[in-house]
């Protein structure tokens, strides 16, 4: 029998608020809980909005990219300010969530040295556990990309990893 | 590559911040009771739809940044009062927080206290405000930036996207568009290309068929054709100091990696960084690979009172202590001033009054206490505090981009103050009978990157 929106939604949330919560904790450091939770519902009410467009078999893929471009628009916010700032102050424009929280050393070496698209893919793969079709479901790219990207970021991060730990 | 070596994969996931510390959401059946409440956007076709996908991209965008209620004051200004939105101070304390999640553990705001120093100034002064408008004809003016970079089309639907869609195609070249605060958001890509990277995999190898590098297309030249792309925007305003970089990246199809040059312009209205700005990246020979950057245009708003110095910072400090809280046990960290002891009980607020975030920033050259190579990463001992007060000791009037309650965005004044630990805080500089903040925070901040 069908679910109604409402039991869809809060289907939804119960199954995947964790994972989305998490892709979200994983990028923007240090957050508070209530923070936290009001990025949730951000992505929660555009799965209620656009609830007739999640497909059903890619619902956590959609609601990582609705978690992704939330957290875009977080950024690209937050980017605006620190350009500002930083016409003011120097800052230090290397700092990113991996700085924060990852104590292994060559680990956050490497992923710092990564372009943006390598560390995204890595990141979304080894920390999030998506799968490389989901992978190609959030980066709107087809699966083979998908493929090549993540296994072409593995090859850079390793090669990082290998040269840190060499030196 | 065909294998990732298996103690790195083991490593990279044992570095995960958010293992060991599950996350629950306070009240989620009271916040899925209030959202069903909320209208919902009925699938519409992509051929007739997309006038609803526009509007219902405008509200999203609205919705994503508003939250706000305008209070207006007792004594009508001279002026409208700002209807200003839930959005937030970037805060950037130079304060490090460093150390993987304690289990159970929550992620609170670091304890931080702020105090106006007595450098800081009494007077008051006023200064413009300047909105920013959204393109009234959106489909116009998309097709008008499409046809900038030779791409034509009626626009449609991103997938898997919200509030976004999309003129042209991988295989001729296509420009994504949005909504953000007021003004339209672009971004071009080259044709065959995917979102700036491969789109099929090379013949040889992905990783050891990589052979050399070539030389970036020169930085003068990358920057006068930008120069000419941002002619066609028509954009009111001016153009700061265009700044250049260069990233390697390997073409479709090609196992020899290039140099990619990209040139960003700050986007400059009436003499104040926008906050806004345009990227254009080249390839070595010359050829646009990806651009982005907004539309739209700006106007004054009017002239509004700016509280002094000691005001505004006593605002931010009021603020700022109503966010603080306990903090996850730093690895390495030694607080330039510390009072106190460290607590662990200290209770967040559910809502900030007005509406201020914060964040910290690792300083420059922290290490930490790290394992060495080869090893995986430990979790810390929970329940460390880090209390600190930070004196603001100066203060800089300039401007910071804000989301209004309607959707709309604008530049107001600002102050950006420094602290005695080197690190930097804003705080909106309007008078407060000119604006309220509204009560329910937007977390809009990031560690700087």
């Amino acid at each position: 029998m069908a679910s109604s929106p409402e039991q869809r939604l809060t289907r939804l949330a119960h199954e995947h608020s964790t994972a989305v919560a998490n892709y979200l904790r994983r990028r923007l450091y240090p957050l508070s809980a209530s923070d936290l939770d009001d990025l949730v519902d951000e992505v929660l009410v555009v799965c209620w909005r656009r609830l007739d467009s999640i497909p059903e078999d890619a619902e956590l893929p959609w609601m990582i990219g609705v978690a992704r471009n939330v957290l875009s628009n977080a950024r690209r916010s937050q980017n605006r300010r620190s350009a500002f700032v930083a016409s003011l102050s120097p800052s230090d424009d290397d700092a990113s969530a991996e700085d924060y929280v990852v104590a292994d050393t060559a680990i956050r070496d490497a992923l710092t040295a990564l372009s943006d698209s390598d560390r995204e893919i890595i990141l979304l793969h080894f920390w999030d556990g998506l799968s490389t079709e989901q992978l190609s479901q959030v980066l709107s790219i087809t699966t083979n990309a998908a493929a090549v990207r993540l296994s072409r970021a593995q090859g850079r991060f390793k090669d990082f990893m290998e040269n840190a730990e060499n030196v | 590559m065909s294998e990732f070596d298996e103690l790195m994969s083991a490593r990279l996931r044992a570095a995960d911040p958010v293992v060991g510390a599950p996350y629950v959401h306070a009240n989620l059946d009271a916040t899925l009771s209030r959202i069903t409440t909320m209208p919902r956007v009925a699938k519409v076709s992509l051929a007739k739809g997309f006038k609803v996908k526009m509007a219902s991209a405008a509200a999203a965008a609205m919705l994503v940044t508003s939250g706000g209620i305008a209070v207006l004051s007792a004594a009508a200004p001279s002026v409208p009062v700002l209807a200003l939105g839930a959005t937030t101070h970037a805060a950037a304390p130079d304060t490090a927080v460093r150390g993987q999640l304690p289990v159970g553990e929550e992620l609170m705001m670091p304890d931080v206290t702020l105090v106006a120093g007595s450098q800081l100034t009494t007077g008051t002064t006023s200064a413009p405000v300047y909105e920013f408008t959204t393109p009234s004809d959106l489909t116009a003016a998309s097709q008008s930036i499409a046809s900038d970079f030779g791409v034509t089309g009626d626009p449609s639907v991103t997938p898997s996207t919200d509030g976004s869609w999309t003129i042209g195609s991988s295989a001729d070249g296509y420009v994504d568009f949005w909504v953000d605060g007021s003004l339209l958001v672009w971004n071009y890509t080259e044709p065959g290309t995917d979102g700036g990277v491969v789109s099929s995999p090379p013949a040889t190898n992905a990783t050891d068929g990589l052979q050399s590098t070539t030389s970036g297309y020169p930085d003068d030249a990358a920057n006068a054709k930008a120069a000419q792309l941002l002619a066609n925007l028509h954009l009111t305003g001016s153009f700061g100091a265009p700044s250049f970089s260069s990233d390697d990246a390997t073409p479709a199809g090609e196992t020899t990696t290039v140099q990619w040059t990209t040139v960003t312009v700050p986007w400059v209205v009436q003499g104040q960084d926008s906050g806004y700005s345009f990227s254009f990246t080249f390839d070595p020979a010359g050829t646009l690979v990806s651009a982005n950057g907004v539309a739209g245009d700006v106007t004054t708003a009017g002239v509004y009172a700016v509280v002094s110095e000691e005001t505004a910072a006593n605002e931010l400090a009021t603020s700022f202590s109503k966010r603080s809280g306990p903090v996850v046990s730093p690895l390495d960290t030694t607080p330039s001033t510390t009072t106190g002891t460290a607590s662990g009980s200290t209770v967040t607020p559910e809502t900030s009054p007005s509406g201020v975030t914060s964040s910290t920033t690792a300083p420059s050259g922290a290490t930490g206490s790290t394992p060495s190579t080869g090893t995986i990463p430990t979790t810390n001992e929970p329940g460390a505090t880090l209390p600190q007060v930070v004196t603001l000791v100066s203060a800089t009037l300039g401007y910071g981009e804000y989301t209004l309650s309607d959707g709309t965005s604008a530049l107001l004044p600002q102050y950006t103050f420094t602290g005695d630990d080197g690190g930097t805080y804003t705080q909106m500089a309007l008078d407060p009978s000119d604006v309220t903040l509204a009560p329910t925070p937007q977390v809009l901040f990031s560690p700087a990157r």
